[in-house]
């Protein structure tokens, strides 16, 4: 794949905050999401890339052509911002504004389409004011995929979506993103959402200290720092042996994982939230698909929840609340049965 | 007499509305680049504009009284007692008041929008008159006290214009004589049409104001 956007010796600095990006570069057409905490510098860095603020130094290419000044912004980059940003008019006017306003063709089907999928067409004649924070981001990034930029740039564009229709949204942008072979970068502080990217990029304190696949970046942290910002999350890869009624059956190093989900064949990658992930001292005969047996390897005390890493023959992290964690009495080394439904686990393919 | 009330209502609604024109094309774009600009010293012309927009009228009519006077530095131009020199002290006194307001009305917008509107693409000309219109109400507000200060103002224009019959008086400076010389009559009639004058630019604005 050709290279669509580098940069090179980029360095801002306001205050305290300094952003310092040795060299970043994107692929056409590559899903990338930036990963890191509120306040690590995800934003400044995307209106640096975005051309809607100027680096004190260093040097942006788009297209293999260096951009000499930011007045070309919005040109080939169009970023949908953290906080959805609406005009005055109906949600449709909002959409068609920036192709009206740029003379730009496009085709009422492909809005119309678009509308649909975004589950907008229903309030395309109210009032920006009178909508949800979720629905007018929604209307944002229709606005701008209509657009079709050659680069698209969201930061933390989920953040006021609910998770599970999140997950449906960032799906759907992928798939338009790759019918029209567009490149997106986008920005999340939560790690489920990387999932869905072929590259992260991991950002603290103004840099970027580790780029790599969701395997490379999941699997093999480079330091503690990057665990921290990863948080607890379960990432079971494997590949699906068989699918029925909506169940696949993934195995991974022997296991099988029963998983609900539409994807049928293929390598993917499991993600498990640790909350959804039930201890218990008996084997339970409850609706859970999924029973390990397994030994309590460590116990952290987190506050409000206690975390237990299991050994099931693969890692586990099971998030307790404090009296259930009281109930079973657990300490290191005891076995223990985990369980998890099938419709507790977000499965991607790889 | 008829004729002559007639004359002082047409150039005092001409002189102010021509005034207030002068100020809106020099005062919205200069209020709106200054809001939308970061440059040192920013706040220090906001603050000298809206300490303007309380000029008294007296300083200004001297100030370009002394200008337009014969020996004075634009005396060749003969201004001084003319309906344009009544054209620009009202100018003069209601661009502050239109720069300020117009400050205030890009400021009091989300500063996001503009961002937003520059990488949708919006070339820079396309995204003022779209900042301009998400700020339409008090913008409309900003004419509207521009409009006011100047139909209203009489000091400035009295020492200007010279409140000459015929050629300079308008409705204000012939309030002022009219009730010096006891003729409350007219003086009164006068001010009813003053602000029925008023009241009905302001209905014409306010209907453009909230219009959606």
């Amino acid at each position: 794949m050709e290279e669509i956007m580098r940069l090179k010796g980029i360095k801002f600095s306001r205050g305290n905050f300094e952003l310092d990006i040795d060299d970043f570069s994107v692929k056409k057409g590559e899903i990338f999401c930036l990963l890191g905490e509120n306040g690590s510098g995800k934003t400044t860095f995307f209106f640096i890339l975005s051309l809607l603020i100027r680096p004190d130094s260093g040097e942006i290419w788009i297209m293999g052509k260096r951009v000499e000044s930011i007045k070309d912004a919005g040109k080939n980059v169009t970023m949908v911002f953290q906080k959805p940003v609406l005009f005055s008019g109906s949600v449709y006017d909002n959409i068609i504004l920036p192709i009206k306003g740029n003379k730009r063709k496009f085709e009422k089907d492909k809005l119309e389409l678009l509308m649909e999928k975004f589950g907008i067409s229903k309030i395309k004649e109210k009032k920006g004011k009178e909508i949800s924070g979720g629905e007018a981001q929604r209307v944002c990034l229709v606005r701008a995929l209509l657009l079709n930029p050659k680069i698209l740039v969201l930061d933390e564009p989920f953040s006021s979506i609910d998770p599970i229709s999140s997950h449906e949204i960032i799906s759907e942008v992928i798939k338009i993103a790759r019918e029209e072979g567009m490149t997106i970068i986008f920005s999340t502080h939560d790690p489920e959402e990387s999932v869905h990217a072929e590259r992260i990029g991991i950002m603290d304190n103004g840099k970027i200290v580790q780029i790599g696949s969701f395997k490379d970046i999941f699997y093999k942290p480079s330091n503690d720092r990057i665990a921290k910002i990863l948080g607890s999350v379960n990432v079971i890869f494997g590949e699906i042996e068989e699918w029925r009624d909506g169940v696949a059956k993934v195995r991974s190093n022997g296991w099988i994982i029963e998983v609900v989900t539409d994807i049928k064949e293929g390598d993917v990658a499991i993600y498990l939230r640790p909350e959804n992930v039930v201890i218990s001292r008996e084997i339970s005969f409850s609706s859970a698909r999924n029973n390990f047996k397994g030994e309590v390897r460590e116990i952290f005390d987190k506050g409000l929840r206690i975390e237990i890493i299991l050994d099931c023959g693969f890692p586990l992290i099971s998030h307790v609340t404090r009296p259930s964690f009281e109930n079973l009495d657990l300490k290191v080394g005891d076995i223990v049965y985990a369980s998890f439904k099938a419709s507790s686990v977000h499965l991607v393919r790889r | 007499m008829f004729y002559e009330v007639f004359q002082i209502i047409f150039l005092s609604l001409l002189v102010s509305l021509f005034a207030t024109f002068l100020s809106l094309v020099s005062g919205i774009p200069l209020g709106t680049l200054i809001a939308l600009k970061n440059f040192p010293g920013k706040k220090f012309i906001i603050v000298i504009f809206h300490t303007l927009m309380g000029s008294p009228p007296v300083v200004v009519g001297l100030f370009l009284t002394i200008l337009f006077w014969r020996n004075g530095p634009l005396g060749i131009l003969h201004l001084l007692y003319t309906p344009f020199a009544i054209v620009i002290a009202q100018a003069i006194l209601s661009f502050p008041i239109i720069v300020g307001f117009t400050i205030s009305s890009i400021q009091s917008l989300d500063p996001m929008m503009l961002f937003q509107l520059r990488t949708l693409g919006f070339s820079p000309l396309k995204r003022v008159f779209l900042i301009w219109k998400e700020a339409k109400i008090p913008l409309f507000s900003a004419i509207m006290a521009g409009f006011g200060s100047a139909i209203s103002e009489v000091g400035a224009s009295l020492m200007v214009g010279g409140n000459i019959s015929g050629r300079t008086r308008i409705m204000t400076t012939a309030i002022v004589l009219e009730s010096s010389r006891g003729n409350f009559e007219k003086a009164v009639f006068l001010a009813i049409v003053l602000f029925l004058i008023a009241f009905t630019v302001n209905l014409f604005l306010t209907i453009l104001q909230q219009r959606r």
